[in-house]
C-alpha cells in the first residue's frame, strides 16, 4: 500500500472540500448557521401559510405565532420543553383576514390574547395548556398595529392603531374606547395611518408614553391621561416617509425605528435635545445598522444594551447599542437558508425574548418557529444594566414607577 | 508548498480579496484578516499559503464575480486605499479643508485644463493645467474681489466653447449679509489660457438673490449655448450667446438673456419648491432636448426643446427612502436614470424611466436597482458613461460602478479621496457644534471624466484636486457601447444631431 505524504493528504483534502462545497451551498450555510454564542433549543416548522408577528407570554410557556394566507390565524405553541415545542391548538380568524398584530394582556389573573385583523380585534381567552378557549369580536375596523400596557397609574391599556387613529382601550371595558390618538395633519407622506406602537413610563417625568411609527416618521405622545393625549415631540426624517418599528431605550433618552422600505437601516434617534427643547423636532439619526444594506428589517426588540432584530433572509441579529453612535452585531442565527430574490420570502419576520430567561423566539414565514439561547444572555433585568426594568414586556404585578428599584 | 503542519482554512470574502491572497505571509495574517471580516475561516486543517489560492481559485467564479469589489473599511489598510485598477495621476491639495467644491474638466486634449470651484474662505476657482497630467499644477487662482466681505462660496462651474472662443461659468452662492448675493454666475473668457483668463460679465437675479447652487451648461438642438441655473422654485435659462453679445448691459436688465424657466412640477407634500441640480442631453430617438432635474420631491424630465414652453414628461416621486431629489443623471438612449438625494444611508438608485416616457404610467414610483459604496455614507455627485459611472462619494471617494444590467449595479473600481475624519459625531461636535447633522458631508464633491483619453478627475472638499486613470478605460465614445454619443460632454465645436 502506497505512503502518502502530509502533503498529499493536505492537498486531496483541500479539493475534497473544496468540491464539495461548490456542490452543496447547502453545506457551507450549515457551518454558518449562527454565532458560536448562539444555541438552537428547536425548530418547529409550522407547515404552509406564512407566519408573521409573534408574541411570547411572559407568565406561561406559550408562544403565539400570528399566521396568514388560506388559514390565516394564530398558531398556539406550548414551550414548557424549549427543546420540545409542540402546537397545542390553532385559532382561524374569518374567511379573508389577515393577522396584523398580536398583544397579551393580564386583566387580574386572566390572560387574553388580542388578535388584530384587517377586518377587526378580538379577544380570546386561551388556557394555560394552550387551548382556546373563548373568542370574542370586539371592533370590526382595521388593525394595524397593537400593544398592551400596564400604566403607570395601574391601568391596563391596550392601545390599537386602526387606519390614521390610535384607540386607547381600557381592559377593565375593552369595547369602551376612552381616548383617540390622531395622525397630525400636517405630516408628509403616503398612506397616512399608524403602523407600529410602543409605551413606556417615563421615570424622569412620571409620565406614560406613547411611540408610535407612522406616516412621516416617529411621534411621542403623552398618554398618562388616556382622554387626552398630548403630542411631546417628534421624528421627521427627510429618508424616512413611513415609520414601521419604534421602541425606546428604558430611560426614553433614544429611539429605536425602522422605515418601510430596502435599504432602509434601523436608525437611531437621540430624542434629548428635542425633549429639552433645544431643539423643535428631531431630523437625523445619531446612528445606523444593518447586516445587510439592500433589505431592511421591520421588527425588534429592545433589551438595553442588546437589540435584538427579525432581519429577513439574514435570520436573527443581536445587536449591541451601547454606543448608539456605533451599534455592532453580536451574535446572529440564519433562520432560512434557501433562495432569495427581490419579491422574497421574507424569512425572519418578528422576534420576542423572554426576559426571566432569556430565551429567544424567532418566527420565520417560511421555516417556523425557533427558539434559542445566546450564551451571556441568561435573563433581561434593566435594573442590572443600570436602567429602568423596562421593555415591551410589561411586568402585570407591579407598578412601572418602581422599575428602577430593586425593592 | 504544503508542510507537515496544521493549516488554516480560509476564503475571501470578496473579489478584491482574493487578489490579495499573495500578502498572507503567517498565521497571524490570516488571522487578523478573518477577524477584521476580511476573510472567512473554515477550519484549520493545514497550514500553507498555497492553500489560500488553491480553493480561492475553486470557488464558484460566478458567485464572486456578482458582488464586484468592497470598498475597504475606513480607514484603509495601507496601501489599500484604491483598487488595483485604478492609478492616481496627480493630487494637489488646494488649501483649508471645507474649502473645495465642484470639479470641471476641458474635453478637448488641447485643452487640458480643470477647473476647481473653491469656497468658504476661498472664494473663487482653481486652474489647473494637465498637459502633463502626471505634473499636474495649478496655474490660476481666481479670487473674487474683497474677499473677507463676502460669506458661501463658488459651487458648480462649467465651462462652454462660442463663436471660436472659450468661456468658463462659475456658479455663485453669496450671503445676503455682503456683497454680490444676488450674483448667480460670473462668466470668464479663457481663450487664452493658460496664459490669462478675463472675466466677461456676471449674471444677476436680484429679485431670488442667493445666488446659484448648480449649473449645467448646454448645447442646445438650435445651436444655443444655455446656461441651466438653480435660482427660486425653478431651473432658469439663460442664452449665453445673448449676454455675451454685451455682458454691461446685464446690470441694467438682468434677465436680458434670460429665455426660460423650467418649474418644477407641483404635488402633495412637496419637500421643496426648487431644484437642487440637473442635467441636460439630446435624446436622439425622439429629437428632443431633454432636461432631468432633481428637486421638489423626487425627479423630474421635461422636454426643453422649445425652452419657452417646458413640456412635462416624466416625474418619480412617492419612491420609498426619497422625499427630494439631488443629483439625476441618464443613461445616454434616456431609458434609466440614476437618482441620488443627499441623506445618510441612502443608496444611489436607478429607474427605469420607460414606463414613464411611453404614457405606461403616470409617474415611476420605484427604483429598480442600488448601489452603494459604503451603507454607512452617502454617495454625492456622479457622472455616466454608460456602462460605468463615476461616482463621487462623501467620505468614499472616487467609485465607479457598472450599470449595463440596471438591477444589479456593481462596483468596478475605487479610490478613497478622503483621509479625514469618518463619520465622527465627536469630531462634528467640535467642527459644526451639533453631533446630530451634517457628520457625514466632507471628502469627495465633484467628478468629471475626459471622454478622449479617460482621464478621471475627482474635487475633494478636504483633500483637494484629484487625476486618476482606470484601467481598460482609455476612452468613452457611446456608439463603442452601442449607445448613442450622449454625456455631459457637450458638442461646442458641431451640434446635438450630429452622428
Amino acid at each position: 500500500m502506497p505512503r502518502l505524504s502530509h502533503g498529499r493528504i493536505g492537498a486531496a483534502a483541500l479539493v475534497i472540500l473544496s468540491l464539495a462545497a461548490i456542490g452543496s451551498p447547502s453545506a457551507w450555510a450549515q457551518t454558518t448557521m449562527g454565532s458560536r454564542n448562539v444555541t438552537l433549543h428547536a425548530h418547529l416548522p409550522l407547515g404552509g401559510g406564512s407566519h408573521g408577528s409573534l408574541v411570547l407570554d411572559s407568565q406561561r410557556p406559550l408562544v403565539y405565532i400570528a399566521r396568514s394566507g388560506e388559514s390565516s390565524g394564530v398558531d398556539i405553541v406550548v414551550i414548557d420543553d424549549p427543546a420540545a415545542p409542540r402546537v397545542a391548538s390553532s385559532w382561524r380568524a374569518g374567511l379573508a383576514q389577515d393577522v396584523t398584530d398580536l398583544a397579551i394582556l393580564h386583566d387580574g389573573d386572566t390572560p387574553h390574547l388580542a388578535v388584530g385583523t384587517d377586518q377587526g380585534l378580538y379577544l380570546l381567552t386561551v388556557s394555560a395548556e394552550g387551548e382556546v378557549e373563548t373568542d370574542t369580536p370586539v371592533t370590526g375596523d382595521p388593525v394595524h398595529a397593537m400593544f398592551a400596557y400596564h400604566a403607570g397609574d395601574g391601568d391596563r391599556l391596550l392601545f390599537v392603531a386602526t387606519r390614521d387613529v390610535v384607540e386607547i382601550r381600557n381592559m377593565a371595558d375593552i369595547a369602551e374606547v376612552v381616548g383617540t390618538l390622531e395622525l397630525p395633519e400636517d405630516v408628509r407622506g403616503p398612506e397616512r395611518r399608524f403602523r407600529g406602537l410602543y409605551a413606556q413610563y417615563d421615570l424622569e417625568t412620571d409620565t406614560d408614553r406613547l411611540y408610535t411609527a407612522r406616516t412621516g416618521g416617529y411621534g411621542v405622545v403623552d398618554v398618562t391621561d388616556p382622554a387626552s393625549p398630548t403630542p411631546i415631540t417628534s421624528v421627521s426624517s427627510a429618508a424616512v416617509q413611513v415609520g414601521v418599528g419604534v421602541q425606546a431605550f428604558p430611560d426614553g433618552s433614544h429611539l429605536v425605528t425602522t422605515a418601510n422600505y430596502p435599504t432602509a437601516p434601523i436608525r437611531l434617534f437621540d430624542l434629548r435635545p428635542a425633549l429639552s427643547g433645544e431643539i423643535s423636532q428631531t431630523r437625523v439619526a445619531v446612528g445606523a445598522w444593518t447586516d445587510n444594506w439592500r433589505r431592511h428589517a421591520e421588527r425588534f426588540e429592545v433589551r438595553w444594551p442588546y437589540l435584538f432584530v427579525a432581519s429577513g433572509t439574514e435570520g436573527l441579529r443581536m445587536v449591541n447599542l451601547r454606543n448608539p453612535f456605533e451599534p455592532f452585531t453580536t451574535a446572529y442565527f440564519h433562520t432560512y437558508d434557501g433562495p432569495v430574490t427581490a419579491d422574497g420570502p421574507r424569512g425572519a419576520v418578528d422576534v420576542a425574548v423572554r426576559d426571566a430567561d432569556g430565551l429567544v423566539a424567532v418566527s420565520d414565514e417560511t421555516t417556523g418557529l425557533w427558539l434559542l439561547a445566546i450564551e451571556d444572555f441568561t435573563h433581561w433585568d434593566g435594573r442590572g444594566w443600570g436602567v429602568p426594568n423596562l421593555s415591551s414586556t410589561q411586568r402585570w404585578d407591579t407598578l412601572p414607577s418602581l422599575s428602577d428599584r430593586w425593592n | 508548498m504544503l508542510t507537515a503542519r496544521t493549516f488554516t482554512l480560509v476564503i475571501p470574502n470578496s473579489i478584491r480579496n482574493l487578489r490579495l491572497a499573495k500578502r498572507f505571509d503567517s498565521e497571524r495574517e490570516i488571522l487578523n484578516q478573518v477577524q477584521d471580516g476580511s476573510w472567512i475561516r473554515i477550519g484549520v486543517i493545514w497550514r500553507a499559503r498555497i492553500s489560500v489560492m488553491l480553493l480561492a481559485l475553486l470557488l464558484p467564479a460566478s458567485a464572486m464575480a456578482q458582488r464586484g469589489l468592497e470598498h475597504p473599511p475606513h480607514p484603509a489598510p495601507p496601501g489599500e486605499r484604491g483598487s488595483p485598477n485604478v492609478e492616481v495621476v496627480a493630487h494637489i491639495p488646494l488649501g483649508v479643508e471645507g474649502s473645495v467644491s465642484d470639479v470641471d474638466i476641458e474635453q478637448s486634449l488641447d485643452r487640458p485644463f480643470a477647473y476647481v470651484a473653491r469656497r468658504v474662505g476661498e472664494i473663487g476657482f482653481d486652474v489647473i493645467d494637465l498637459s502633463n497630467p502626471e505634473d499636474a499644477r495649478v496655474i490660476h487662482r481666481w479670487r473674487i474681489e474683497n474677499e473677507d466681505l463676502h460669506s458661501g462660496g463658488a459651487m458648480d462651474g462649467r465651462y462652454f466653447a462660442h463663436d471660436g472662443r472659450s468661456y468658463y461659468v462659475q456658479s455663485m452662492q453669496l450671503g445676503q449679509g455682503g456683497p454680490n448675493s444676488e450674483v448667480g454666475a460670473i462668466i470668464f473668457d479663457t481663450t487664452d489660457l493658460p496664459e490669462r483668463l478675463v472675466e466677461v460679465g456676471r449674471i444677476r437675479q436680484p429679485d431670488n438673490p442667493g445666488g446659484f447652487h448648480n449649473i449645467f451648461m448646454y448645447k442646445h438642438s438650435s445651436g444655443t449655448p444655455m446656461l441651466f441655473a438653480t435660482n427660486g422654485p425653478q431651473a432658469k435659462v439663460f442664452d449665453l450667446a445673448r449676454f455675451l453679445e454685451d455682458p454691461d448691459d446685464e446690470l441694467a436688465n438682468p434677465n436680458r438673456s434670460l429665455i426660460g424657466i423650467v418649474p418644477v412640477a407641483q404635488s402633495e407634500n412637496m419637500w421643496s419648491r426648487g431644484y437642487h441640480d440637473f442635467y441636460v442631453a439630446y435624446h436622439p430617438e425622439s429629437g428632443q432636448d431633454r432636461f432631468y432635474g432633481g428637486g421638489g420631491s423626487g425627479f423630474y424630465v421635461y422636454n426643453v426643446t422649445d425652452v419657452q414652453n417646458p413640456e412635462l414628461l416624466a416625474t418619480i416621486l412617492d419612491v420609498p427612502g426619497v422625499s427630494w431629489g439631488h443629483t439625476f443623471t441618464p443613461t445616454p438612449d434616456g431609458n434609466f436614470a440614476v437618482g441620488e438625494t443627499e441623506f445618510q444611508y441612502q443608496p444611489l438608485r436607478i429607474f427605469d424611466l420607460r414606463p414613464a416616457l411611453t404614457g405606461e404610467v403616470d409617474n415611476i414610483d420605484h427604483a429598480v436597482g442600488v448601489w452603494h459604496a459604503d451603507w454607512q455614507a452617502l454617495a454625492h455627485n456622479h457622472e455616466v458613461r454608460w456602462p460605468f459611472v463615476f461616482v463621487s462619494g462623501y467620505q468614499t471617494g472616487l467609485s465607479v460602478f457598472n450599470m449595463a444590467d440596471p438591477t444589479s449595479p456593481y462596483t468596478v473600481a475605487y479610490y478613497d479621496t478622503f483621509d479625514g475624519i469618518h463619520n465622527d459625531r465627536g469630531a462634528a461636535m467640535e467642527r459644526l457644534g451639533s453631533p446630530y447633522t451634517w457628520n457625514v458631508y466632507d471628502g469627495a464633491w465633484g467628478v468629471d471624466v475626459r471622454n478622449a483619453d479617460g482621464l478621471i478627475v475627482v474635487s475633494d472638499m478636504t483633500t483637494g484636486f484629484w487625476a486618476f486613470r482606470m484601467e481598460g478605460f482609455d476612452r468613452w465614445y457611446g456608439p463603442d457601447w452601442g449607445m448613442p454619443d450622449v454625456s455631459s460632454a457637450q458638442p461646442w465645436t458641431t451640434g446635438q444631431s450630429t452622428p
